[in-house]
């Protein structure tokens, strides 16, 4: 009878036992607990039988949160978190803190297992500093958006020079370990560290879309593009519409016809067999719309100048090219007449060398007179 | 020296040895060591290194139903575990080896064997 009240005791304070090892156990994953404590209670019940079998005075059973440290540190699980004010809270982000260690250390263990896997992880291990550097300028990019609202892949003034050397070298000491006085530096790391990855890819692509723009409006603005030709004939960048011919006497000349050093009709137009007028602007803003020499048949008569006119009043729309021609007029020379040539002195001409005449000329050049006489210098 | 100390570096071995000669369950395992001289094991130190074991994939369990009593959790060798246990008998043979050397008593009686031998010669 008292080997049987013995034995329910014993059992007793075993299931005892092996609750408050349990218990110990909490905060550890569910599957885990089981796994260590599964058949604790057989375990514990066959030694305590061979103790008594031994002659032992009673089964000791000890402390069960020793025991439970004792299967945690064996079985290579993290010690029990303390507890505590928050305790569960800190217990889950410990335990998740935990399971990440042990997934790395893992994952880690597995990579190393095959050569190539483990010559790769010693490569990125080299690259490490790398991401140290670009962990800080994600931060200072970061910091900058929020701060001075503005995306910058580099600092614009020697503030935010200062700011992001401090970010960088920052991170550079935390993934040396270093500068991480506080034991929540540790999480605030690795907070850090996750934000960082996620945000990387968005401003490298930020990044690398603002510095090929910037690439390409520097190439825009400082070097011309080789590849564009401005249409037509130009002059200091301007496009020239029409050209004004005027004789050694300085009389105006009309039907003039232009070759340029290749033998091809110099005209205003890139492509004169396909283009029937030529739109333009006067000073005053009102539309002017060249045409074509009707001497020269199809309307590739651009290359003699000077080029006729339709006024915009007599514009048909919609445009018709030929029906255009048959309204033009002469446009106006810019000056009645100009300069007579003055022979060289050495020319030997003596009636070449009309010096009087040059003085009212001059003037007239000087004053731009658009003549009013389109019947007189048409034809 | 405190040799539970010692048996903390090399209790992974020890139960792999044990259970390459046989299957077992938890409290088998323990007693099996204990009778092979361990007597300083502890219990729980054995049901958590059977437990890292498995979750390392160099064990492997079944269970067996016992009448009468719980279900037995057994723990069975694997390939990965005999290579472990290879690997871990090569290193500790290297390593006792080692030890044993260091530790060897100095040659003390050769010395007083030729000490001896020249008085021998004096006299």
């Amino acid at each position: 009878m008292t080997d049987a009240t013995a034995a329910t005791q014993t059992s007793l304070s075993i299931t005892d036992f092996a609750a408050a090892v349990r218990a110990q156990l909490g905060d550890l994953p569910a599957d885990d607990v089981d796994d260590l404590t599964d058949g604790l209670e057989a375990d514990l019940t066959e030694q305590a039988a061979d103790a008594t079998g031994a002659g032992a005075a009673s089964p000791e059973l000890g402390d069960p949160a020793a025991y439970a440290a004792e299967l945690r540190a064996a079985a290579d699980l993290p010690p029990r978190t303390e507890p505590g004010s928050g305790a569960k809270r800190e217990s889950l982000v410990r335990r998740l803190g935990a399971r990440a260690r042990s997934w790395r250390a893992d994952a880690a263990r597995s990579i190393r297992l095959s050569p190539a896997g483990a010559q790769l992880l010693d490569f990125l291990l080299v690259l490490r500093p790398l991401w140290w550097v670009l962990r800080g300028w994600a931060v200072y990019v970061v910091a900058n958006i929020f701060f001075g609202q503005s995306f910058e892949v580099l600092p614009s003034d020697p503030i935010r020079g200062i700011a992001l050397l401090a970010f960088v070298t920052l991170s550079v000491q935390w993934g040396r370990g270093r500068w991480l006085p506080w034991h929540w530096l540790l999480g605030f790391r690795t907070l850090v560290s996750v934000c960082a990855i996620l945000a990387l890819p968005w401003l490298l692509f930020i990044a690398a879309h603002q510095i090929t723009a910037q690439n390409y409006s520097a190439a825009n603005y400082y070097v011309p593009d080789s590849d564009f030709v401005m249409p037509g004939l130009v002059q200091n960048g301007e496009q020239v519409t029409n050209i004004f011919a005027y004789d050694a006497d300085g009389q105006p000349v009309d039907n003039v016809q232009l070759f340029d050093q290749n033998g091809q009709p110099l005209g205003v137009v890139d492509d004169p067999a396909n283009t029937p007028s030529l739109s333009q602007y006067d000073e005053a803003g009102t539309e002017i719309v060249l045409v074509p020499s009707r001497l020269v048949p199809g309307g590739s008569g651009w290359n003699v100048y000077p080029l006729g006119q339709v006024s915009a009043e007599d514009i048909a729309y919609p445009y018709d090219g030929l029906a255009q021609l048959e309204q033009s007029e002469a446009t106006p020379f810019p000056f009645a007449q100009v300069q007579p040539l003055v022979a060289a002195p050495l020319a030997g001409d003596p009636t070449a060398s009309p010096t009087p005449t040059a003085e009212p000329t001059a003037s007239a050049t000087d004053v731009p007179v658009p003549t009013p006489t389109p019947a007189e210098v048409s034809q | 020296m405190d040799t539970t100390q010692l048996l903390k570096g090399v209790l992974d071995v020890a139960v792999l040895a044990v259970i390459q000669k046989d299957d077992g369950y938890g409290y088998d395992v323990v007693r099996r060591l204990r009778a092979a001289g361990l007597d300083e094991v502890g219990d729980a130190s054995v049901y958590g290194t059977l437990r890292r074991l498995y979750t390392a994939g160099a064990l492997s369990t079944y269970v067996v139903p016992s009448d009468g009593g719980p279900n037995r959790k057994y723990y069975a060798m694997n390939a990965e575990g005999r290579a472990m246990l290879a690997e871990q008998r090569t290193n500790w043979t290297r390593f006792a080896s080692t030890l044993t050397l260091l530790l060897a008593e100095p040659a003390r009686p050769a010395q007083t064997e030729n000490s001896s031998s020249t008085n021998g010669d004096q006299s």
